[in-house]
């Protein structure tokens, strides 16, 4: 990581991919490219995807057994909130879900709202099987089908152009 | 009071997704992550005025959820935020200007489904 600016740029390689298609093909080829094509994903963008499912799952798992460790929080006091941060499952579900917030919103800066969504679902899939092969809990025909269809779902988004939408207006890395 | 919450997670959640989009895609792609660089972008953040709107519309359907949920059983409340795949992926259409070819289409509503399935 770091400025290196050709891992800093869906947008320029859209740019430079529709571009390059344009000058020698039909508009239906462009968008058959646009909507269908594997196309490198920046490096930068792919460790965000995976830091943000990890941080995602990992965060609501510790959060949500560190509360239940805790007990119900009741109470307009500040005291119990300030206990329950104490406990080390609480504190390290907060700061997951932080470097989950960070992620989200950087993913958001460089690739499409419509693309983020549907492939970071795939932490739906990560927490079904957590519980399967960590907490020994039963799968159902329900959730093998739903987990089935979220994978579907996900390689066939992964599949289109990450960065299509146009840039609103200052940005600091495009030309 | 259950429908005012699925109605206080959707669209509040929906609102605050593509307010941050707008803000993080007029702050331009962010591309440096070393350590001193986080506080600076959280600097730039919370001057950020779509995602200093955002974010706050992200807590409110936060709490939403969790009230619903201690108040209602789970398939209550993952149908509203299963559908708002879909939903978002027609806003991201119409406000954002993205381009949602069939895959996304699909794939957003199969998404949509499976979420439902998974969570049920």
């Amino acid at each position: 990581m770091g400025h290196d600016r050709a891992d800093c740029d869906e947008l320029g390689l859209t740019r430079e991919l529709t571009a390059r298609l344009e000058s020698r093909s039909s508009t239906a080829t462009l968008l058959g490219v646009l909507n269908n094509r594997s196309r490198p994903l920046r490096l930068t963008t792919r460790t965000l995807i995976v830091l943000l499912v990890v941080s995602n799952v990992l965060g609501h798992f510790s959060l949500s057994r560190g509360l239940h460790e805790v007990g119900p929080l009741v109470s307009f006091a500040p005291w119990p909130f300030i206990h329950a941060f104490l406990n080390p499952l609480v504190a390290a579900g907060v700061a997951l879900l932080m470097v989950w917030l960070i992620s989200q919103l950087s993913l958001l800066s460089r690739v499409d709202l419509s693309y983020v969504l549907p492939v970071t679902s795939i932490s739906y899939v990560l927490t079904a099987l957590m519980g399967k092969f960590l907490l020994h809990e039963p799968v159902s025909t329900e959730r093998w089908t739903g987990i089935g269809l979220v994978v579907l779902g996900v390689s066939l988004v992964a599949r289109t152009v990450p960065r299509t939408a146009p840039v609103l207006s200052r940005s600091r890395n495009l030309p | 009071m259950k429908w005012l919450l699925i109605a206080l997670i959707v669209i509040p959640g929906t609102v605050a997704d593509l307010l941050n989009t707008m803000g993080m895609k007029r702050n331009g792609e962010v591309c440096d992550f070393r350590p001193s660089s986080i506080f600076p972008l959280i600097a730039s953040l919370a001057r950020n005025p779509y995602v200093a709107v955002g974010l706050p519309l992200m807590a409110v359907s936060f709490f939403a959820l969790m009230t619903l949920l201690s108040v209602a059983n789970l398939s209550v409340a993952v149908p509203a935020t299963a559908f708002s795949y879909v939903l978002e992926t027609v806003l991201a259409k119409y406000i954002l200007k993205e381009y949602i070819g069939w895959q996304r289409w699909v794939g957003a509503s199969l998404v949509g489904c499976g979420v439902l399935l998974v969570a049920i």
